[in-house]
């Protein structure tokens, strides 16, 4: 049984029980914030720098957290900023265009991963999936490999529910016709 | 639009996509997720000292108000350096090459002469003569254990009697008296009548 967020909160606040309350969050957030960054960043090795960094950010930050918002939201939130600021800094590497998508250069990671499993059709998606613009891939993401709420992807992104539900409408048509029109 | 309408619209637009199977094909090395916990903590371990190391060091007052100032002079610096790279002095060729050697020859030639004083040492030579003359007159008498009391031993009394009549006089007779033993005393006494006292007495002045 996993232990709730308010009860984590509530030891990291003691300073006797603070390192039990991280090692309650890692076990029960590490697997999620994970993905989530996987998920954008393709590569494994980049996908583990970003993970560290996302939970020391936590480890100086969580006690100026404030419980009007949910644990888990405030974790994506920090994990998706991580996750859009490498990838920013990677193009700036690669001089690859601002306005272009990160795509080319992901696929390729992706094509030579060892670390992935899926079949034809699952490369397929992913890199149907790496044609989006990053902020649909997130919604794209977080809806359908999540399942979460669009209240709570609003929450992590900061954007309306109205426009995440249109952001996920074009880019489930942009993938459906890459995977209909692609070999 | 209610949600659930929403998942059921992109499905009816996407037939293909939600014919997919919906799985993860990404995977982690094995035992990823057992370490990472124990990573992360250890990444917090160093921060954390790395945060306090930062801390402790210590700058000096106003360094980061004269910071900027001093960054902007040392700019100014290089700049003009880059404009005028060379002083504009020049040396004549392969100066530094002998330099040193024409150094060594000029201290050569200017180090002072110093010349002998004949007289002085002459003194000093002569100082030394007469003491070592002094001592090994000393050291020669001290070791062959002359002394005068030992010489006049030798000399037979006839001869010192006759040396002291002819060369005595009023403070020789001071000297013995003062020096004869009782006995001596006694027998000079006995030895001289009472007439030749008297006319000793009468014929010598004090």
């Amino acid at each position: 049984m996993q232990v709730e967020d308010s009860e984590i909160l509530k030891k990291f606040a003691q300073e006797k029980t603070r390192d039990e309350a991280f090692r309650l969050l890692l076990s029960k957030y590490q697997q999620k914030i994970y993905w989530h960054i996987r998920r954008m960043v393709i590569d494994h090795d980049d996908t583990d720098d970003l993970v560290q960094d996302v939970f020391i950010k936590v480890w100086k930050s969580l006690s100026n957290f404030r419980s009007d918002s949910q644990l888990f939201t405030w974790l994506y939130r920090i994990a998706t900023n991580e996750s859009i600021t490498f990838l920013n800094r990677k193009k700036i590497r690669n001089s690859v265009s601002l306005d272009d998508s990160s795509g080319k250069d992901l696929i390729e990671t992706l094509a030579e991963s060892p670390y992935f499993d899926g079949d034809k059709a699952q490369m397929k998606l992913q890199k149907a999936l790496l044609t989006l613009p990053e902020k649909q891939r997130l919604v794209f993401n977080m809806k359908y490999f999540d399942d979460l709420k669009y209240e709570d992807i609003s929450e992590i992104l900061g954007t309306s529910v109205g426009a995440l539900k249109a952001s996920f409408h074009i880019a489930v048509k942009k993938i459906e016709h890459i995977l209909l029109n692609s070999d | 639009m209610k949600l659930e309408d929403s998942d059921i619209e992109w499905q009816q637009d996407a037939p293909t996509l939600a014919a997919m199977q919906k799985v993860n094909p990404f995977v982690v090395p094995s035992g990823y997720f057992d370490s990472l916990t124990d990573v992360v903590n250890t990444r917090i371990l160093i921060e954390t000292a790395r945060f306090e190391s930062a801390e402790a060091f210590e700058i000096p007052d106003n360094y980061f108000e004269k910071l900027s100032l001093r960054i902007e002079e040392k700019i100014a610096i290089e700049n003009i350096q880059s404009l005028v790279p060379s002083q504009g002095f020049s040396i004549p060729e392969a100066y530094f090459t002998d330099l040193s050697e024409r150094i060594q020859t000029k201290i050569a030639e200017q180090r002072p002469v110093i010349k002998k004083n004949i007289f002085k040492s002459w003194i000093s030579y002569s100082a030394a003569a007469c003491i070592t003359l002094v001592l090994g007159t000393a050291v020669y008498f001290n070791s062959t254990g002359y002394t005068i009391g030992r010489d006049l031993s030798e000399v037979p009394d006839q001869e010192i009697i006759n040396y002291l009549q002819i060369h005595s006089n009023v403070n020789d007779n001071q000297y013995i008296i003062e020096n004869l033993s009782e006995d001596g005393l006694q027998q000079v006494s006995s030895d001289v009548s009472l007439q030749d006292i008297e006319h000793y007495i009468n014929n010598t002045t004090l």
